[in-house]
């Protein structure tokens, strides 16, 4: 065991939360607006200062205007970390809000980070109590005890010295005194080296770098440093913040509607709910995308190229052009930064031959001077030899093809296929129970599977009575109107107006509204009475689908609200 | 300690017997006033503080450096010699591992009186002692370690500012002490065996330990107070089993 001077003396960080603890104890303290304290009643002696819970919750409540529930809380923790203890269950370091007692303890064993409970201590007081239990100790102390007794065997010596001499120390006091400084001692000990299973609270995250615990010298070489800090920071080139602000404004209103979680996403959100279909729907390739994938290819090239459909598609028209060897090349370029070190060689030199080599297959147009430095560059073949040149061919593409993609027709039948899926709404009519059981069946029919136009026609009659036959059963009256692009199936239409109690004319519009609140209080009244009949026979058709089994269907349809 | 090998010739074996001898009894006493200090300096911020206590603790620090630099002068002296054979040696070096643990407990102990003296000063009226429980006088601990008969108090002394800045001095004073020594005397620590519990009296079957037993069982709910009545009323049956026998004893006598 080194001596720790320095260790000692340089001001360690006490935690934050136990300067607080200390002044609530201190506060409770108070002969006037202290918490009561008590006797407690033992055998022969009575000790005095012990607190019940219930005073201690109570008085938390009072002094700190918290609610009950803080107060307890509060209290717990400051069990748990040692600043008071209960005197019944010594073992179980818990807040009772009852009439069980407890005790502060003494500021000598307060919970500190400064004076951190040393292994000698601790082997000093499992020989204390080894000797006046005669060995009697319990399992995990025992554990402790010889591991302690390997680990600094030098200083046994002094451990047993000790032990006995704060023995014959503690007989000087009277008999209650004794009692208490056991209690606490115990404490302490079951704080600081709790038994397996209790929670440690000394535990810490791993240290951060705290400014105050590196002792900086301030002398030339710290000031030198410092200015050279600041020079370098003045030469930074620094964008005006009313310009970010107003970048990251457009942005979010670009994609403010693109974004899951601040505007819903259709057809019901899988993170909250348990349908997938929403990823379902978005998968990397799919024969019918939805609208608002499509939309977002042409917010700019990036996200062109990384939506693997738009990829694809981009492919497809870049094809046609005859111009796809650029996208092959910039894969290629992509390819080789991302990908394996061990085939970087192999991969640039492939590259080289297949674009770049006079008389190449898929020649790329590569101005002379980038043509230049990456011919230079290929001596020393590594990942990003290729970046100017695949730049120079990104930005060919976002200039040239990537509008013209845009205005294509590839582009613009693809938009026009791209289907909005119906929302599922929640009911709005509170009282109005709809099973939350999916109706695979029903579902099945309803949805249009890729390539099949429309749904099953007889099974929609049946059910067209009540809302939108695209929602789920449990849906009906809202004002909210699911959205619809301009080929959804027919039958969805038709049945639109006429059967969806509570939906103003002008809502059946395929307009992008998810929620038109607005509509919702004057429609409460008239679409209860119609709910009515509507629960009735829904609740028939229910239980007759349920009949068929409950199983998945291809979309992963299931419950709804 | 009563001196031991005495009927060797070799006055140099002696007199490092007699050295030892020293250390150890002082050590002993080190030990003693270390372990005194620490027991005074857990009521620092309680119920039991008070300028007693304060003054207490002083006198038992200022016992306890005395005592360390007799030790330090002493070791250090016989640890440089030379001549010294391997099993002195080795005895000197557990000594000195046993003084320098001591001395650190103690340097530990008095940091975080300073801190708490500081925190808890009895002079001021709004920061309260915290309601510990403890309630009696520390003077016979203190006595004990002062090896004296009774302590008297001095009052007249303004006891937290004096105390609390030679605190901090004597602090620094550890703290030189123990790097001196370093610096001085190589010992390994990691060499040094502990003899074990064979020097040492250990407490076990005294009274005082069933005492302090029967205290814990005691907090321990209504369960122990049936094995207190229990103890009692055993103790009952066997003093009346003895009177029993005596009676007859004298009656077959008479």
């Amino acid at each position: 065991m080194t001596i720790h001077t320095a260790r000692i003396h340089t001001a360690k960080i006490q935690m934050a939360c136990l300067a607080k603890m200390e002044k609530v104890i201190v506060a409770m303290q108070d002969p006037d607006i202290g918490v009561k304290m008590k006797y407690q009643k033992l055998l022969i002696t009575a000790i005095p200062h012990a607190v019940t819970g219930t005073d201690i919750v109570e008085w938390l409540l009072q002094n700190l205007s918290l609610t009950e529930e803080e107060s307890l809380h509060l209290g717990d923790l400051i069990v748990k970390y040692g600043y008071i203890y209960p005197l019944k269950d010594p073992k179980n370091f818990v807040l009772r809000a009852d009439d069980s007692p407890y005790r502060f303890q003494t500021p000598y064993f307060w919970t500190s980070y400064k004076w951190p409970a040393r292994e000698l201590d601790y082997a000093i007081y499992l020989a204390k109590k080894n000797i006046t239990r005669q060995g009697d100790l319990l399992d995990y102390e025992k554990d402790s005890y010889n591991l302690l007794h390997k680990r600094i065997n030098h200083t046994w010596d002094f451990v047993v010295m000790q032990a006995s001499e704060q023995l014959r120390a503690a007989k000087q006091r009277r008999k209650s005194d004794r009692i208490v400084l056991d209690c606490q001692e115990q404490a302490y000990w079951f704080v600081n080296r709790p038994p397996p299973g209790v929670i440690n609270i000394m535990e810490s995250a791993p240290k951060r770098n705290n400014i105050h615990t590196t002792k900086v010298k301030l002398n030339s070489a710290f000031y030198k440093r410092e200015i050279e800090y600041y020079k370098k920071a003045l030469t930074r080139s620094r964008v005006k913040s009313s310009m970010s602000l107003e970048g990251f404004v457009k942005r979010c209103d670009q994609y403010l509607l693109h974004d899951p979680i601040v505007s819903g996403c259709l057809p019901c959100n899988p993170w909250i709910t348990s349908g997938t279909l929403f990823w379902t729907l978005n998968a990397d390739i799919v024969t019918i995308p939805t609208r608002l994938r499509v939309e977002r290819w042409a917010f700019n090239f990036g996200d062109l190229l990384h939506d693997p459909l738009g990829h694809q598609q981009f492919r497809y028209f870049l094809e046609r052009e005859f111009s796809a060897e650029n996208l092959s090349f910039w894969e290629a370029c992509e390819d080789v930064q991302y990908g394996e070190l061990s085939k970087v060689e192999e991969k640039v030199e492939a590259i080289f031959e297949q674009f770049l080599a006079a008389g190449a297959s898929k020649w790329v147009n590569i101005d002379s001077k980038t043509m230049e430095k990456t011919l230079d560059g290929l001596q020393i073949p590594h990942r990003y030899v290729f970046e100017d040149a695949q730049m120079h061919i990104y930005m060919l593409m976002k200039k040239d093809s990537y509008p013209r993609y845009l205005k294509s027709d590839m582009y613009k039948s693809i938009l026009a296929r791209s289907i909005v899926p119906p929302e599922t709404k929640k009911s709005m009519v509170p009282f109005m129970r709809w099973h939350r059981h999916a109706n695979p069946g029903s579902a099945q029919m309803f949805y249009p599977k890729d390539g099949d136009g429309k749904g099953k026609d007889m099974t929609v009659s049946q059910l067209c009575r009540f809302s939108h036959p695209m929602a789920n059963l449990g849906v009906f009256t809202g004002p909210n109107i699911p959205i619809h692009s301009e080929d959804a199936p027919s039958w969805s239409q038709s049945s639109l107006p006429s059967f969806c109690p509570g939906i103003l004319p002008a809502a059946t519009s395929p307009s992008c509204s998810c929620t038109d609140p607005k509509s919702l209080p004057l429609n409460t009244d008239e679409v209860s009475l119609e709910t009515q009949d509507y629960t009735n026979v829904e609740d028939t058709k229910i239980s007759e689908n349920k009949e068929a089994e409950a199983e998945e269907d291809e979309f992963g349809w299931t419950t709804r609200c | 300690m009563p001196v031991q090998s005495s009927k060797v010739a070799d006055e140099g074996t002696a007199n490092s017997a007699k050295a030892r001898d020293e250390c150890r009894a002082l050590l002993d006493s080190l030990n003693k006033v270390t372990g005194c200090y620490k027991h005074l300096a857990i009521g620092v911020g309680g119920s039991s503080d008070c300028s007693n206590l304060r003054d207490e603790l002083r006198r038992t620090r200022e016992r306890s450096q005395d005592l360390a630099g007799v030790i330090r002068n002493k070791l250090t002296a016989v640890l440089r010699d030379k001549n010294l054979s391997r099993e002195e040696r080795a005895e000197m070096e557990r000594l000195w591992v046993i003084f320098s643990s001591n001395l650190e407990s103690f340097q530990v102990d008095m940091c975080k009186v300073l801190e708490l003296g500081q925190g808890f000063p009895l002079s001021a009226a709004e920061k309260p002692l915290i309601q510990t429980g403890v309630s009696g006088g520390t003077s016979e601990v203190a006595a004990r370690a002062l090896s004296v008969q009774n302590i008297a108090h001095d009052t007249s002394l303004d006891v937290d500012n004096l105390d609390l800045d030679e605190l901090e001095e004597q602090i620094e004073t550890v703290d030189r002490m123990m790097e001196n020594m370093e610096m001085k005397v190589n010992v390994l620590r990691w060499t040094v065996e502990a003899k074990g519990d064979a020097y040492h009296s250990v407490i076990s079957n005294d009274a005082s330990s069933v005492a302090l037993l029967s205290a814990e069982e005691e907090i321990r709910g209504s369960r122990c107070c049936n094995r207190e009545r229990c103890l009692v009323s055993m103790l009952f049956c066997t003093v009346a089993l003895i009177a029993v026998v005596l009676s007859v004893c004298v009656v077959n006598l008479a």
